[in-house]
């Protein structure tokens, strides 16, 4: 055969192909005829029309045994007679023009095969539909399996199967060492000690279920399967393509985590996330559910060509769904009909129709919130934040009736020959100058406010440090009036010379010019862009905002357009922290100040803000200059123009009751900003309001050539969309879970069951088509399946009469012979071990360590990661270009909350078979290498969690032993037997005189990580201790479940 | 040809070492060794190929290096010379434009002109064959006897990320395997201590170059098993991720722990039997052993002043190209199947002959000394060299054109690129484009040719050299016919 069978390999072992004897039961077409003629024949005689030969189809009895064509041509299979059966002579045939499949196609039929096709059409030729498109067969139907023995009517299925293959199951495992199993696959973390011991005390019947229903309703466990769901969905924190820039959608994934915990119904879960934005009154959660549709990958590169991309974003959506809810190959299907199942490039694009009726631009714009979006308050912030929203909008009315109220006032006020008066400060607002100076001030000119003091003369200190954190935004900003052409600094705080850490908007023969550097070299930028007209007031800020993670962090605007930015450096890699305090025409010089040369400037009312700006937020800053030049004009000659800006002005700044409306509302805005910065922006998905979803039929899938005109509908060979079903994505998620659909609840089921058992009973969990795997226990799978839907979709409930099942409870011993007979453990005649994933061996070392932070949701963290690993591969202006690890509780967050970047995935878990999260995973490899005995060898996080585990085990005894046990378990849920005690103190020894001897070893491997490592232990002791945790840590049985 | 399954990743190499190294056989008593090394052999026939494949042919090359210009270098600047272009200088192309049908990029699209831009370099003839080069080139120059330059590139992308997904996974769809995945997965490693696919990622040195992103799924293994992705050896820190032991562990204590870790992992074997773990104890030993041999590897201050005067002074800077062409060749001479240099910085939009000069010194003599040192290896008639971008660029100008000053836009239907080593015809020029460098006019060679070209050296026949995945046999060429370019082989 020329191409390896990786996915019928399987079906082979449980399917004889030869049955042989004369008294064996008829030949079955699923198992026996379709595999041979699907890998034979169907890529020429199947459903693809386009590339079918001589008008035969041999994938349906309709076709294969009728004339076919027009009548013309005789049936390649004549039921009941097959000397008579085209079919056979062609296969027989030893004419190299006559042969099938031809010679050309590498492929050959056995003759044990063709005998089998011949006694299956001697038999009648019987087709039967594809097994994963017939209905679910009904659990009445399936229990009478149900006798057997065993705790619950799982293992009756898979005793039926070990007693006809002959074997036995094996005996239950250990209870420390089966809690250790159902805690890893539960919640992803190792028992505590604690719980071990009470689980180990309890000798009520039913410790175990207890246990077992304790960690499926714990923060943990919805962590877990969450973590598990984000691969399917293809979650990451970037947009994938390109420039890569941040993406703001972990609320969604923050929803999928209390999905799991509040165990939504399943299909509650499928419809709110593929459709929660459609259904009537959709709550905010559900809306955040919708953001499923926004985890595809997408991109703003140049040049790229939007209806390129509109078809490839629906292809990626139509794949994503079939693999995970259909366990389709559907994407096949968008160039050609589809080679082995029953689907057509129609039912693609008519499938993909239902993606293409949404508002998401083609381009994501690199930004963050690349809209749709919304708002998501934190946990426990939504009833404030929608009292305050009511609020501030009772407060807006308010002001805007007083606003209409106040044009007698306002026209007094006016009456007077006014001057402008300063704003008072907005609640961002942490230093206020207004920079009035007294009347006969020398050097003073007239400024908005009145006198504008002359900078640059002297040393004006403004303030202490502003510093540019991370995650935070901070604004510095006046009016500023310049004569000649002035070289020197605006506003600056950094420290003496050009190293230092420290940021300046300074000025260059009149040119404005930005300076940051952070002390490391690492930003060092220098920009300078257009001139500052002299002669008239400008209102000069500079704007750096890491909270939307834009493009540029920093910008300098002038009367609110930008002149220069951070370029390069567009996501500061660090924190800029200043030496020196904020001056104002001036700098820190070595020794002394620097000041203003080759011009003049002037400045008034300098503001410094806890909030970054964008263009268009600069208004109320240009509206005063406008005010400002209002009020020079003589009251005769103003425009409508001229009073709108002076009435501005005078609501902002002057009239009384507009002013305590604004007092009032400052601490709501304060509040508000505070709950902003602890919620987060999602995407989710929006409906165009005013079309119905459609697509062409793309020829070959080139959006350069679109054919017939599609509506939305779901594939032919499925249950249809139930009469008067909407035709858009919400009637497509209700048929997703429709109980009448035979794949959903096959292919959750399945998955859950590879969750626990390392392989699904359908070994290909993404294809359950005509070429992928053959379930091996189908009345099982089918059981399950149906039970799944009359639980009303429980997934937890399923997922608890799993664990505990005596199959999934009995030991993992294998005997020689077990295992030769059964390798992969397909038949389950031993309990499931295989290694952890990677998330749960890194969340495992966190764990055992005491490390962990545990918290459920947020935004992504940043641990641990090796330098450069995101500069290697990102474009210069990508937010996501530097990596700077967090300090504090974001190294120890669990792993599913790392900032996951699409095209950098953090490469500990990318080598340990974690998917890059660009397409749909619903099964990851799981290899052995070196390269992962490094990770676990070296990686930092693993090194700390040995020395706080050594710590730990120092502190809580005196004795080896003692301290042993701290350090096993945690991690292995047992205490090391004498023999495997003596091992490692050979180690522990050797260990310890190195590190007597060699206290600066010692030292270099205590001084590994961030935490604190503890006081008062003996070096050389805690690094030998160090050690062996480390060498607990990377033992198999740690590794492994 | 000694063949080994990729010995990085793969467990059935270390499970042959595990023989020798710890006579696991023995210990565990043989029914049980059988069935284990059945058992794995079970769990991987169906992924890695038998020596007795029907795809195999007799081989050109056993190894190839493929030296990735990302961004998309000017093929008009560098390879296709266009004499008649002078003349022409800054005729408005616009209406003969829209008689070619062509896509034009979101960039050039809405550009009121389309001034026609001639290259400003000088290009002469060189070699025995007579191929133009431009003097931005003049080491390659040197060496145009050992090269075939195709003329006729051409691909189906007018982006980056699509077009570099094309020429290095045979796909603009994401979820397929990288080329040299495929070579990994079907041709093994010719070494038990290194991967069999390496991934160099060399700096530019301009810092006005114009940088396009790469990602991990340009090496990737997409759909094949997940040890055939490339392995990244890095410029900065480890060179290979984790690879050096953490702050005070020497390596005698590093050798007591592992020991230590395998007789406690043999317990557990012989508890539970399950073959994985035996596995893992070894991979824990290759970790070991390659921290010795690839620190040995990576460290070039061994090589002669010879060598430095091959590839140039820059090879002594780590993460240089000129050093990571050195390292590519100490790399294939130890077995590794196939490097894959990646060098950022070709698109050059605006400020092309600032940019392009920059780039092109980055990287001309370290490529001359590369095949150069091959030579006198004795290496070349065994290794392929493949030098080139993702797509070419536009014969008008992107923005303002004027005397000195050009840019130039994606341009999918031509592009040049040379091969060297392995198979190939030497000294020859292959294709031709219009006088414009616009279209093929003879000889066109799809990127799905130049696989199928790469695969036929490599003794693959890419027709029938595939992996079953959601029910299809996908193949790096992909569906539509692809032809090995027979004219171009020695």
């Amino acid at each position: 055969m020329a191409f390896p069978l990786r996915l019928l390999a399987a079906v082979a072992a449980f399917v004889p192909l030869s049955a042989g004897a004369a008294s064996a039961p008829p030949v079955s077409y699923n198992d026996q005829i379709q595999p041979i003629l699907a890998e034979n024949c169907f890529l020429c005689h199947g459903p693809d029309s386009s590339t079918r030969k001589a008008k035969l189809r041999l994938d349906r009895a309709e076709f294969a045994t009728k004339p076919r064509g027009d009548g013309d041509l005789e049936p390649a299979i004549v039921p009941g007679d097959p000397a008579r059966s085209p079919l056979i002579e062609r296969l027989k045939s030893k004419d190299p023009e006559e042969v099938m499949p031809p010679p050309e196609s590498h492929k050959t039929v056995r003759p044990e095969e063709i005998a089998l096709l011949e006694r299956w059409i001697a038999e009648g030729a019987r087709y039967e539909e594809h097994w994963a498109f017939l209905p679910v067969r009904s659990a009445g139907a399936a229990a009478s399996a149900n006798s057997s023995g065993g705790r619950n009517p799982v293992d009756a299925f898979i005793a039926q199967r070990l007693e006809r293959e002959g074997l036995r199951p094996s005996a239950e495992e250990t209870p420390a060492r089966l809690l250790r199993r159902a805690a890893l696959d539960l919640t992803g973390l190792p028992p505590t000690p604690a719980e071990l011991a009470a689980f180990l005390a309890d000798r009520a019947p039913g410790a175990y279920e207890r246990a077992v229903d304790r960690m499926l309703g714990s923060g943990a466990s919805a962590e877990h399967f969450a973590r598990q769901w984000l691969d399917a969905v293809r979650y990451a924190d970037t947009h994938g393509i390109h420039i890569d820039n941040y993406r703001s959608i972990w609320p969604y994934r923050d929803w999928v985590i209390r999905a799991f915990r509040d165990n939504l119904p399943f299909d509650r879960f499928t419809i709110e996330q593929v459709a929660g934005d459609l259904l009537p009154g959709a709550t905010l959660a559900q809306q955040v559910a919708s953001g499923f549709n926004r985890c595809l990958p997408t991109t703003s590169e140049g040049g790229a060509i939007a209806e390129e991309y509109e078809a490839i974003y629906a292809k990626d959506r139509v794949e994503t769904v079939a693999t995970v809810w259909l366990g389709l190959t559907l994407g096949c299907a968008a160039c050609h009909d589809h080679k082995f199942d029953p689907v057509s490039a129609k039912d693609f694009y008519a499938f993909a129709a239902f993606f293409r009726n949404n508002t998401m631009p083609a381009m994501d714009g690199n930004r963050h919130d690349t809209p749709p979006t919304l708002f998501v308050p934190a946990a426990g912030d939504e009833a404030r934040w929608s009292e305050l929203q009511a609020l501030l909008k009772g407060m807006r009315e308010e002001e805007k009736s007083r606003a209409t109220a106040a044009e007698a006032d306002f026209k007094a006020w006016l009456d007077q020959s006014p001057r402008l008066a300063v704003p008072p400060a907005d609640h961002a607002v942490r230093r206020h100058e207004p920079l009035v100076a007294a009347e006969g001030t020398p050097d003073a000119v007239a400024g908005p406010y009145g006198l504008a003091p002359e900078i640059g003369r002297a040393d004006r200190l403004a303030g202490p440090p502003v510093p540019w954190l991370r995650g935070e935004s901070s604004s510095t900003g006046a009016f500023v009036r310049v004569e000649g052409k002035p070289s020197g600094p605006l506003f600056s705080s950094r420290s003496a010379g050009e190293k230092g850490p420290g940021w300046e908007v300074f000025l260059e023969d009149g040119k404005v010019g930005l300076f940051i550097a952070d002390g490391t070299g690492r930003v060092q930028v220098r920009n300078v862009g257009g001139a500052l007209a002299p002669g008239a007031w400008r209102h000069v800020l500079v704007s750096f905002d890491t909270t939307a993670l834009r493009s540029r962090t920093v910008e300098v605007f002038v009367d609110g357009k930008m002149v220069v930015n951070s370029s390069v450096s567009a996501f500061l890699p660090t924190d800029i922290r200043p030496g020196e305090g904020l001056r104002l025409g001036a700098r820190a010089g070595v020794g002394t100040w620097e000041g203003i040369t080759g011009g003049r400037v002037w400045a008034q009312d300098l503001r410094v803000s806890r909030r970054g700006y964008l263009a268009a937020d600069l208004k109320e800053f240009t509206d005063e200059l406008e005010a400002f030049a209002a009020l020079e004009v003589v009251p005769a000659e103003r425009t409508p123009a001229h009073r709108r800006s002076l009435r501005r002005h005078y609501l902002a700044a002057v009239d009384g009751p507009t002013l305590a409306i604004a007092a009032r509302l400052r601490p709501l805005l304060a509040e508000a900003d505070g709950l902003r910065a602890r919620g987060g922006l999602t995407l989710v998905m929006e409906e165009k309001k005013d079309s119905e979803p459609f697509a062409h039929i793309l020829n070959r899938g080139e959006y350069s050539q679109p054919g017939e005109k599609v509506g939305a509908n779901t594939p032919a060979v499925l249950p249809p969309l139930p009469e008067g079903a909407p035709r858009n994505r919400l009637g497509l998620a209700r048929w997703l879970v429709d109980p009448a659909n035979p794949l959903p609840a096959r292919v959750t089921m399945n998955r859950l069951w590879q969750h626990l058992f390392g392989t699904g009973l359908v070994e290909s969990a993404g294809d359950f088509g005509v070429t992928g795997a053959r379930p091996s226990h189908p009345e099982l799978l089918d059981w399950l399946a149906r039970r799944f839907i009359d639980s009303g979709w429980d997934h937890r409930a399923m997922t608890r009469l799993l664990v505990t099942s005596a199959t999934y409870r009995q030991s993992a011993a294998v005997t020689p012979a077990l295992l030769e007979r059964d390798p992969g453990n397909r038949l389950l005649a031993r309990g499931p071990r295989f290694r952890l994933d990677a998330e749960q061996i890194r969340d495992q070392a966190l764990a055992a360590s005491g490390l962990l932070v545990s918290r459920l949701g947020g935004p992504p963290v940043r641990p641990y990661q090796p330098e450069g690993i995101w500069e290697e591969v990102a474009m210069k202006e990508s937010t996501t270009r530097y990596y700077q690890a967090d300090t504090g509780d974001g190294l120890y967050r669990r792993s599913l909350y790392t900032l996951w970047k699409r095209t950098a995935p953090p490469p500990a878990m990318d080598i340990l078979n974690a998917p890059s999260r660009e397409v749909a995973c619903v099964r990851r490899d799981r290899t052995n290498t070196p390269l992962q005995a490094l990770v676990t060898l070296n990686d930092p996080l693993f090194i700390e969690a040995s020395r706080q585990l050594a710590a730990r085990a120092l502190a809580g005894a005196n004795a080896f032993d003692g301290r042993l046990d701290a350090v096993t378990l945690p991690l292995l849920a047992r205490r090391l037997a004498p023999e495997e005690r003596g091992i490692v103190r050979r180690t522990f020894e050797a260990a310890l005189a190195r590190y007597t001897r060699e206290p600066a070893a010692a030292a270099a491997l205590l001084a590994v990580g961030s935490s604190a490592a503890p006081a008062g232990a003996s070096a050389p002791e805690l690094a030998a201790w160090t050690l062996v945790a480390s060498q607990v840590f990377n033992l198999d049985e740690s590794l492994c479940k | 040809m000694t063949l080994l399954p990729s010995a990085w990743h793969d467990t059935f190499s270390a499970y042959n070492a595990a023989v020798t190294r710890r006579q696991f056989f023995r210990r565990s008593g043989t029914g049980l060794g059988v069935a284990a090394l059945s058992s794995l052999l079970g769990s991987r026939l169906g992924a890695a190929p038998s020596l007795a494949e029907p795809w195999r042919i007799a081989p050109r090359a056993k190894r190839a290096i493929y030296i990735s210009l990302i961004g998309a270098p000017s093929q008009l600047d560098l390879f296709d010379y266009k004499p008649g272009l002078e003349a022409r200088f800054k005729e408005d192309l616009k209406d003969w434009l829209g008689t070619q049908g062509e896509r034009l990029t979101g960039m050039t699209a809405r550009q009121a002109a389309f001034p026609l831009a001639p290259s400003r370099f000088k290009f002469a003839q060189h070699g025995q064959g007579g191929a133009w080069i431009s003097e931005l080139l003049p080491y390659t120059a040197r060496m145009t006897d050992d090269l075939c330059i195709i003329r006729s590139m051409q691909t189906d992308a007018i982006n980056h990320e699509p077009a570099n997904q094309l020429v290095y996974t045979g796909s603009m769809q994401n979820g397929k395997a990288s080329l040299g995945s495929w070579l990994s997965y079907g041709l093994g490693s010719l070494n038990q201590d290194l991967p069999s696919f390496v991934v160099l990622h060399a700096k530019h040195t301009s810092p006005f170059s114009n940088v396009q992103a790469i990602s991990a799924r340009l090496w990737g293994s997409g759909f094949l098993p997940g040890r055939h992705a490339g392995v990244s050896f890095r410029s900065a820190g480890d060179p290979v991720l984790y690879l050096n032991d953490a702050p005070g562990i020497p390596r005698e204590l590093r050798r007591e722990m592992l020991d230590g870790l395998e007789q406690l992992n043999r317990r557990s074997y012989e508890a539970i039997g399950d073959p994985e773990i035996q596995t893992r104890t070894q991979q824990y030993e290759m970790a070991f052993r390659m921290q010795a041999s690839i620190p040995e590897l990576a460290d070039l201050t061994r090589e002669p002043d010879a060598t430095y005067a091959l590839y140039g002074e820059e090879a002594r800077v780590r993460g240089s190209f000129a050093s990571s062409a050195l390292m590519a060749r100490r790399l294939v001479e130890r077995g590794v199947r196939f490097v894959q240099i990646f060098h950022r910085g070709w698109d050059q939009h605006a400020s092309l002959p600032r940019d392009l000069a920059a780039q092109c010194k980055d990287v001309d003599q370290a490529c001359w000394g590369l095949v150069q040192d091959l030579k006198q290896r004795g290496m070349l008639e065994d290794t392929l060299v493949i030098f080139g971008g993702e797509f070419g660029r536009t014969v008008y100008c992107q923005g303002t054109l004027t005397e000195t000053n050009y840019g130039r836009d994606h341009h999918p239907r031509c592009f040049s690129l040379w091969l060297a080593g392995g198979g190939i015809k030497g000294g020859t020029v292959h294709g031709e484009t219009d006088e414009m460098s616009y279209n093929v006019v003879r000889d066109p060679v799809h990127i799905r040719d130049l696989h199928a070209t790469i695969l036929h050296l490599m003794g693959i026949d890419h027709e029938r050299f595939g992996f079953r995945f959601q029910g299809l046999d996908q193949r790096l060429t992909g569906v539509v016919p692809a032809k090995v370019v027979r004219g171009i082989l020695a």
